[in-house]
């Protein structure tokens, strides 16, 4: 899928300004062409192509090791790259250094420089530019503002908490008004509730500066809430790039698919009662999104969200219906999830584990017993069909 | 996706790396510290090694020096010696190092700080001079051997003087043990600090024995501290030169005898030749402490939990006797160096008297060799803390030129294996000569301007002492986030600004340390200087060697307790000053 052409389809629904400005503007902000890296034999990036967008907050998403990081440290300078090339505004910056080139950037651990306080940090990268000192005072000043931290201006960074930190280290980096910001897994040090409220802050400061922002992170649900785009990245690759409510309903590899949510993966054959349905031992399934040039006998995988599963009792009335053994129920909080192992006699008698998530209230109303056999109904436009028939670990 | 090439006309080609003038003042800096490390450590040696493989008048002779050197039992009874000497030193002081180390980390016994205060004084206190205390102690007129002036004989009528024979190995053995004992309890206190107390609770939980514990844990997490005391010491007693030459009587050692043919007989082939010979084995040690803390990966993980002792009733009594007892030796031959400096005539007129710091009558230049010493360490530290923090900065924190960065990381460590007197015979080769001979070709020496200032004393000494504080402000900038170089950069600021704004500032406490370091050992060394001053730049710890020499033992004592003095005022400076600076530049670390 190209990226320009999906990301008008995929526009969120709550900014058309991003969109109007997509549209406007012709060339990518930001363009990688074939960036390949290695550290020795061990390749960590192999043959890149990324463009970001103006004003577009992109998100590199992908476990740990998989060379989101690297390709960060690649897009500042801080780490020069075997191969490829790098544009920033129609610029080659392949060779520049980290110094020469226009971005800010916030690491995880902040770093914050520890013998300077807050309104020192800020001006930090001020002081080179030959800038008055009212001038500095008051660009300082508006960054407090901006990132809500004003009267902390004379703490030293030890002095305040973490949330604080990295605000104060987000405002250090955007006081030379760079074009570009890095964002290396600015959140993953900090406590699940800072966390949540930075995120949101982030987002809108970003919306608001219309900056073109680059954010790694591990944290998939972090990515869904945040992103415009969210590049997908399994070992040294991007295996998909589009926006989030693509990449969670129409993910391309089972890795992603695993990677991002929760996904529920069951092996089938390709069966010859009709295009679209498969067999998962005794039970046929239809499944809407059908790839023509599967064969009738073409081991697959099958795939449904734990969200997308219901359990039907007065199962005969519909089709698409599996039946499975309620192994556990775990309350959640807000849902209870439910464990379920079905046996899949084609399959050597492989027990596939599957999990429901019900709302709480939904959970409580259906008596549930540990042991009993569920009918599930499983839709067929929530099923995806994956051509390899391994289940990534 | 599928990979695109880049539509033509969209942008330059890349280009090589662009190098900025920031880079180019960067790589600058680099080479030059390079060329600093060349011509302060490896070039010098060059000459060395040819010397010792040439006969006097400069011909090429291959081995034959060494062949004379093993062949003459007058001489290879040294290298025995000096292994001797080395080898029992390294057991004594390492084991009695041990002990005081264990009792004051794991013990709950009391004055804590007072012992540890005076198992550090000997730091402070010229090797010489604490041979010097053990001459009045032990020697001829000494207080021990003449049973405290015959004060026993007198008022019981019985001598209880003791007669150590001190001149000799025994003289030798035990002015070493004072030296190194230091140095040891240094390395030894750290590793008895770093306990993890969860080790020590689940061995206890396994109900073993203290005994078993000790071996078990106890043992194992000191064992590289133990390694790296035992090759210090062993490096520090087999090079040392000071203490020889006052106690050691005929007792001779590879230093003395190296100091005997370059000073007293002009034999400078054979000088050569006996500084490769005590090389060797230095080399062996530096080497084999390297591998062996190359295994060590971090004994105390960020996890672990301070061990607290709890008092056991008897072993802090007998940790409080032993304590005492070191600290008693160690205070008593310091004590005497500062009350022989006083009386009149030792042992007969024992008034007190300040007649022997005038050094008027005396020889070894008196106050100005004394000013003399004081300038050189001054500038020693100055400029050798400035040298040595910037160079472990261009090592630490650059990403350029790995190899001539490794170069220079390497040199900068292999300075510890040269003793003193090596690096004072290379340097007179080095240095002294108006022109070099290269493989016959001949050409103008550039530094032989040089030779006899301050400037090489000053260098000789920084080089002396270089490992031991690259190693500090190595560790001192490992502990600063990296990324903090990346941010600067990112901002646009030059990496000079961000290292005196920021990484100088951090590492503030280290700096003053290594300065402190740098001071302290410049005052106390003769073994480098010894064979570098001119008349006309005449040393303190230079003084007290021609003093002794000469017979002037109150004078040479006197001498030792100004250098003593100096070296303590400065420690005590140093405390006053960084107390405010620490408030001030650390400010940071308080909550």
């Amino acid at each position: 899928m190209a990226p320009g052409g999906s990301f008008l389809l995929w526009a969120p629904q709550n900014d058309p300004h991003l969109a109007q400005k997509t549209m406007t503007v012709l060339d990518p902000f930001l363009q990688l062409y074939n960036v390949h890296k290695h550290f020795g034999r061990h390749v960590v990036l192999e043959t890149l192509v990324l463009d970001v967008d103006q004003g577009e907050f992109l998100f590199l998403l992908g476990p740990s090791g998989c060379g989101k990081t690297t390709l960060l440290r690649l897009i500042a300078g801080l780490e020069p790259l075997t191969a490829g090339q790098i544009l920033q505004a129609g610029r080659d910056v392949t060779r520049l250094p980290a110094a020469e080139r226009d971005f800010g950037i916030v690491f995880q651990s902040y770093a914050l420089f520890p013998n300077l306080t807050v309104a020192e940090n800020i001006a930090y990268g001020l002081q080179n530019r030959k800038q008055g000192r009212t001038q500095i005072a008051a660009r300082v000043q508006e960054l407090l503002q901006l990132v809500g931290l004003q009267g902390l201006a004379p703490r030293y960074p030890a002095q305040i908490s973490g949330g604080q930190q990295q605000r104060v280290a987000l405002a250090r980096a955007l006081a030379p008004a760079p074009s570009l910001l890095l964002l290396d897994e600015p959140l993953s040090a900090l406590d699940a509730r800072v966390r949540a409220g930075l995120r949101g802050e982030i987002k809108s400061l970003q919306r608001r500066l219309g900056i073109t922002t680059i954010m790694v992170t591990h944290d998939q649900e972090e990515a869904l809430s945040m992103a415009d785009r969210i590049a997908v990245m399994d070992q040294g690759r991007i295996v998909q790039l589009d926006t989030p409510l693509a990449i969670y309903q129409q993910p391309a590899t089972p890795f992603v698919a695993d990677f991002v949510g929760q996904m529920n993966f069951l092996p089938g054959v390709a069966s010859g009662e009709g295009v679209g349905v498969v067999r998962t031992g005794a039970f046929a399934l239809r499944v809407q999104n059908w790839e023509g040039d599967l064969v009738p006998g073409n081991s697959l995988m099958l795939a449904i969200r734990p969200e997308e599963i219901r359990i039907e009792r007065d199962a005969d009335a519909l089709s698409n219906i599996l039946v499975a053994e309620l192994q556990a129920v775990e309350f959640m909080g807000p849902v209870y999830r439910l464990l379920l192992r079905h046996t899949v006699p084609d399959f050597c008698n492989a027990a596939v584990s599957l999990t429901l998530t019900l709302p709480r209230h939904a959970a409580e109303h259906s008596e549930l017993h540990v042991g009993e056999a569920l009918p599930l109904h499983l839709p067929a436009d929530a099923l995806r069909v994956f051509r390899t028939g391994k289940k990534p670990a | 996706m599928s990979q695109r090439t880049l539509p033509p006309g969209r942008a330059e080609p890349g280009r090589l790396a662009k190098i900025t003038s920031e880079e180019w003042l960067r790589r600058s800096l680099l080479l030059l510290l390079l060329g600093v490390l060349l011509v302060g450590i490896l070039l010098p040696l060059v000459p060395l090694g040819m010397r010792s493989l040439s006969d006097p008048q400069g011909n090429f002779v291959g081995l034959d020096n060494y062949v004379r050197y093993f062949s003459s039992p007058g001489l290879t009874s040294s290298l025995f010696n000096s292994l001797t000497i080395a080898g029992k030193t390294t057991l004594l002081a390492v084991g009695l190092a041990f002990v005081y180390a264990w009792a004051l980390a794991r013990t709950c016994m009391p004055g804590k700080h007072f012992f540890r205060a005076v198992a550090l004084l000997p730091l402070v206190v010229p090797p010489l001079a604490l041979a010097i205390g053990l001459v009045y102690l032990f020697g001829r007129k000494g207080l021990v051997t003449t049973g405290f002036f015959g004060f026993f004989e007198q008022n019981f009528g019985i001598a209880l003087g003791f007669d150590l024979n001190l001149y000799g190995q025994n003289g030798i053995l035990l002015g070493e043990l004072i030296y190194c004992f230091p140095q040891a309890f240094l390395i030894l206190a750290v590793a008895a600090s770093l306990a993890d107390a969860r080790l020590y609770e689940a061995s206890q939980v396994l109900n073993a024995s203290p005994l078993r514990t000790f071996w078990s844990v106890t043992l194992p997490e000191m064992r590289y501290g133990l390694i790296s005391a035992v090759f210090v010491c062993f490096t520090l007693a087999f090079t040392d030169f000071g203490i020889p030459k006052v106690v050691g009587g005929n007792y001779n050692v590879l230093a003395t005898d190296i100091y005997k043919q370059v000073i007293g007989q002009q034999n400078f082939v054979m000088g050569a030749t006996v500084s490769i010979v005590l090389l060797i084995p230095t080399v062996l040690a530096f080497v084999a402490d390297r591998i062996a803390q190359r295994h060590q990966n971090a004994v105390l993980t960020a996890r672990a939990t301070p061990l607290h002792p709890r008092p056991t009733p008897l072993l802090d009594r007998f940790a409080l006797v032993y304590c005492s007892l070191v600290a008693a030796a160690i205070l008593a031959v310091t004590g005497t160096v500062i009350y022989a400096s006083l009386v009149d005539v030792w042992p007969y007129r024992l008034e007190l008297t300040l007649r022997h710091y005038d050094f008027s009558k005396v020889g070894g230049g008196g106050w100005e060799a004394y000013t003399n010493s004081l300038w050189m360490a001054f500038y020693t530290a100055g400029v050798g803390t400035a040298i040595i923090f910037a160079g472990a900065y261009l090592i630490e924190k650059n990403r350029t030129w790995g190899p001539l960065r490794q170069t220079a990381y390497f040199l900068s460590m292999i300075s510890v294996a040269l003793p003193g007197l090596v690096i004072g015979l290379a340097y007179i080769f080095f240095f002294n000569p108006t022109h070099w001979t290269l493989l016959g070709v001949e050409m103008p020496n550039p530094f032989a301007g040089l030779y006899g200032t301050m400037a090489i004393l000053v260098l000789s000494n920084i080089v002396h002492f270089y490992t031991v504080s690259f190693m500090a402000a190595t560790t001192a900038l490992k502990q600063i986030d990296g990324e903090l170089e990346a941010v600067s950069a990112s901002l646009g600021v030059p990496f000079y600004r961000t290292f005196w704004r920021i990484t100088l500032p951090l590492s503030l406490p280290a700096v003053a340390e290594i300065a402190l370091y740098l001071f302290v050992n410049a005052m106390v060394t003769v073994s480098a200087v010894i064979l570098l001053y001119s008349p006309q730049i005449k040393l303190a710890s230079v003084a007290i060697v021609n003093l002794d020499d000469a017979g002037d033992t109150a004078a040479a004592a006197a001498m030792s307790v100004l250098v003593i003095a100096a070296c303590l005022t400065v420690r005590i400076l140093y405390f006053w000053i960084t107390r405010p600076l620490h408030r001030r530049t650390q400010a940071w670390r308080l909550p």
